[in-house]
């Protein structure tokens, strides 16, 4: 590996040693909650209360009240792992170029013999990476707390729902990266980010447009019904991580710093 | 010719209408140490972080050691060591780890040489950047800056809001410890005292065009004031127009005439008229400045 880079990405992970702890340590909590918190969800409904509910909730927490590896999934993917990664990789990334153009840190790095792309791309790898590893360690937190509440599940099985979040996630990083090459402080950047990130939650809720929807895909459902990776689902997704990566470098390359 | 370590040709830069830098040729020897001066928003800041890749320019072409800038690699950069009033160096960062960052990008990197500098500035190498003065941070920018012996070395106000001794150490420091005579320095700066004193020629950039390149010899010698208080009323007629004046400001019944060449002749003119007084006065860096940037008006 060439030395600029690595002394970038040393730089990168002492910076984002915070984010990897902010995110490692809630999505374990969350993850780690889910098993204790089954029993609980049973005691709020007793016998017979659950018929009390309006039906658009009654289906689903009969659903799960009935089968905790629905429960787990859907708490975990369909819910917690794909909202708290948005989240985070808004905290994460939107401070990336816009806080060192802000900081005026920027100057500093951008007067120097390495290219921006090669800048860029150690900024991304080291947030992904922090990413990525928060959300495994949610989900063994999410197993590891199942098996402590005894409530065993099939761990293979489990799992077929991470490539989607991953690679999700790999989406969510890019266009808030993209967002913080476009301002010149984090909070613009953030507030962009957010923005963009309605805007492309809308599929989510139009019937139609669903299986297009990033957030749907990401939280698995398909896999939940058929126990199988949606591999092509996967992949497009990489390749919209690239090519909006790819599309931030150019924006980067030409940027006022 | 000389080898330039700098050269742009019709460099243009704009900022939506405006226009920050405009066709700007700028030509800097290699082994010389060339003084960039003007007004504020004269184009001086904005030509340099062009110079190190912070800006794109919007046309024009720049060459650095005779290299095109445009779709350069980090080669060509890491002949230019940079210390600008618009960056900051990693506040978390102490002086020691700034310069462990930055060997990694620069394979002449000179730890001797920082750390010699370092000793020079008293800087604290355990401290933290942004525990630093303000004075201190400027220095450590320029530790970092000439640690890795880069044959041209470009300084935006380098001493803006230094104290005079701190001014005065950096200086030294940078021409007399650091800087060898084969590599060139790029400098702008407020303070024409301190340009004057330690340049070898001096750019004067207004509205983002040159004005005028000369040495600093030049400038004194070429430039010069003329007083003149006529007998009559009126000066004869054309006498205020002949080639050389470029400029005529009214001071109370005399005028007060910027020439730029042709200074003999134009004494010569004014002895034969009737005069109270006339004399000739020396133009320093500061008067040509003005008299560029628009600061004596003709009357």
């Amino acid at each position: 590996m060439p030395s600029p880079l690595r002394a970038v990405i040393r730089k990168e992970l002492r910076e984002s040693v915070w984010k990897l702890w902010l995110g490692v340590g809630l999505l374990t909590v969350l993850g780690g909650m889910l098993g204790p918190t089954y029993g609980l969800l049973g005691g709020i409904f007793p016998q017979g209360a659950i018929e009390l509910l309006p039906a658009w909730l009654r289906g689903p927490l009969s659903a799960m009240l009935g089968d905790y590896r629905l429960y787990l999934w859907y708490n975990w993917y369909s819910k917690n792992l794909y909202q708290m990664l948005t989240v985070f990789s808004i905290v994460f990334g939107a401070g990336l170029v816009a806080g060192e153009i802000s900081h005026r840190t920027s100057g500093f790095l951008h007067s120097k013999p390495v290219s921006r792309s090669v800048v860029l791309a150690a900024k991304y790898a080291v947030a992904l990476g922090a990413l990525w590893l928060s959300a495994l360690a949610g989900t063994a937190a999410a197993l590891i707390g199942s098996y402590a509440s005894d409530h065993p599940v099939a761990v293979r099985s489990f799992l077929l729902g991470l490539p989607a979040a991953l690679s999700g996630a790999a989406v969510l990083l890019s266009v808030v990266l993209l967002a913080s090459v476009s301002a010149r402080e984090p909070m613009k950047a953030a507030g962009l980010a957010v923005l963009w990130l309605v805007i492309m939650s809308v599929a989510s809720v139009v019937r139609p447009l669903r299986g297009f929807s990033l957030f749907v895909r990401m939280s698995g459902e398909r896999t939940a019904l058929t126990g199988q990776v949606e591999w092509g689902a996967v992949l497009v997704m990489l390749a919209a991580a690239a090519l909006v990566l790819g599309v931030t470098m150019r924006v980067f390359r030409t940027k006022e710093l | 010719m000389d080898q330039l370590a700098i050269e742009t040709r019709g460099l243009v830069k704009r900022y939506g209408e405006a226009l920050a830098v405009d066709h700007l040729d700028l030509q800097v020897r290699c082994g010389e140490v060339f003084g960039l001066v003007g007004p504020n928003g004269a184009g001086k800041t904005t030509t340099i972080r062009i110079l190190v890749g912070l800006s794109e320019p919007s046309a024009g072409d720049v060459r650095l050691f005779g290299q095109p800038l445009a779709g350069s690699g980090p080669a060509l950069r890491a002949k230019v060591g940079y210390v600008g009033e618009e960056q900051a160096v990693y506040p978390y960062m102490r002086v020691s780890e700034a310069m462990d960052f930055l060997r990694a990008f620069y394979p002449r990197w000179d730890q001797d040489l920082a750390l010699r500098i370092a000793d020079v500035f008293r800087l604290p190498l355990r401290q933290r950047a942004g525990e630093l003065s303000k004075g201190m941070r400027v220095q450590l920018a320029l530790v970092l800056a000439l640690a890795p012996r880069p044959p041209l070395l470009i300084l935006d106000e380098p001493t803006a809001g230094l104290d005079p001794i701190a001014r005065r150490d950096f200086l030294s420091t940078v021409l007399g410890e650091a800087v060898g005579p084969d590599q060139s320095v790029l400098m702008s700066s407020h303070n024409l005292t301190e340009v004057e004193r330690v340049v070898d020629r001096v750019g004067i950039i207004v509205h983002g065009r040159m004005a005028a390149v000369r040495t600093v010899d030049e400038f004194g010698s070429s430039q010069k004031r003329i007083r003149v208080v006529f007998q009559a009323d009126q000066p004869p007629a054309g006498i205020l127009d002949q080639p050389g004046i470029a400029g005529v400001a009214r001071e109370g019944r005399g005028y007060l005439l910027t020439v730029d060449g042709n200074v003999e002749d134009i004494m010569a003119s004014l002895a034969r008229v009737p005069t109270f007084a006339l004399e000739l006065l020396d133009m320093s860096l500061e008067d040509s400045l003005l008299h560029y940037a628009g600061g004596d008006r003709r009357a």
